[in-house]
């Protein structure tokens, strides 16, 4: 009877023991070491440097970049284009007028200005903008 | 002696049918009502400034002797590059020895444009840059139709 107690108690030591060897221990919170967070301080301080960058950047350096696109195109030059389009042939006004408009609404009074103050022929230039013959004469 | 007499009377009523004829003619209603006929070539006045005014009636610009005289406004509508619809108004005169034109992109300038007809009375001023300052349009009985 005591032989078989006794081999109970071993056993069961034993079979604790080879248990406690397979199954590693539990982690403890005390026992644990601190976190790495090199890795996301870095990434954070790249985000920072980036955001202050932009933030701290003197206005001469960020200006252009957000200014340059909201600056209107250079206004067109109406009377240097009436000009080119004056010493072309009048046959081919109507043609260039028309093309020329869609980009530089004002072509037309710089054509009639010229045409007005007799610098070009003001019957030709009627007959391109309302397309119709030219004087009959 | 009664043959005479027959062709006296003969002669008497023609007198008087013609007669009757005449006043009927001038009683017709047909030529009641105000008229005005205004110049027939369209006028072109130029101003020291550089600035114009011209105005006419399309009837008489239509039947002048020359072959060249014209008044009336044009409107266009088109696609810009950038996207937007444009419209612009042309207006043009000319007589046998002179012409202008103004052009305007303002919706009041269009509008008027818009309310010519073909017996219409027109006068505009263009500025020394050849733009609208006036459109003045008149829709008015007394002015001739327009004929052929």
């Amino acid at each position: 009877m005591k032989l078989a107690i006794t081999g109970l108690v071993l056993g069961a030591i034993i079979g604790f023991g080879a248990a406690r060897a397979i199954v590693p221990p539990a982690p403890t919170c005390t026992a644990a070491e601190p976190p790495d967070l090199s890795a996301i301080t870095a990434a954070l301080a790249r985000i920072d440097a980036r955001i202050g960058g932009l933030e701290r950047a003197p206005a001469a350096a960020t200006a252009p970049a957000i200014a340059a696109p909201l600056v209107a195109p250079a206004p067109h030059d109406s009377e240097a284009t009436a000009r080119q389009i004056a010493s072309r042939p009048p046959s081919e006004w109507q043609t260039l007028i028309r093309e020329s408009v869609k980009d530089d609404p004002d072509l037309l009074a710089a054509m009639i200005a010229m045409a007005n103050r007799k610098e070009i022929d003001h019957s030709a230039l009627a007959a391109a903008l309302h397309g119709i013959p030219a004087d009959q004469e | 002696m009664r043959q005479t007499g027959a062709i006296s009377v003969i002669g008497v009523m023609k007198k008087l049918s013609l007669a009757l004829l005449l006043v009927s003619q001038f009683m017709s209603p047909a030529f009641a009502g105000y008229k005005v006929d205004g110049p027939m070539a369209p006028n072109v006045y130029r101003r020291a400034d550089g600035s114009l005014a011209i105005s006419g009636l399309f009837a008489n610009a239509r039947i002048t002797a020359d072959t060249r005289s014209y008044v009336g406004c044009s409107v266009w509508a088109f696609l810009q590059s950038n996207g937007t619809v444009s419209q612009l108004v042309l207006c043009s005169g000319q007589n046998a020895t002179d012409g202008g034109s103004c052009s305007s992109t303002n919706p009041a300038f269009i509008a008027t444009a818009n309310s010519l007809n073909g017996d219409s009375y027109i006068a505009f001023e263009a500025n020394s840059s050849g733009v609208c300052t006036s459109l003045s349009v008149q829709n008015q009985s007394q002015f001739r139709p327009k004929t052929l």
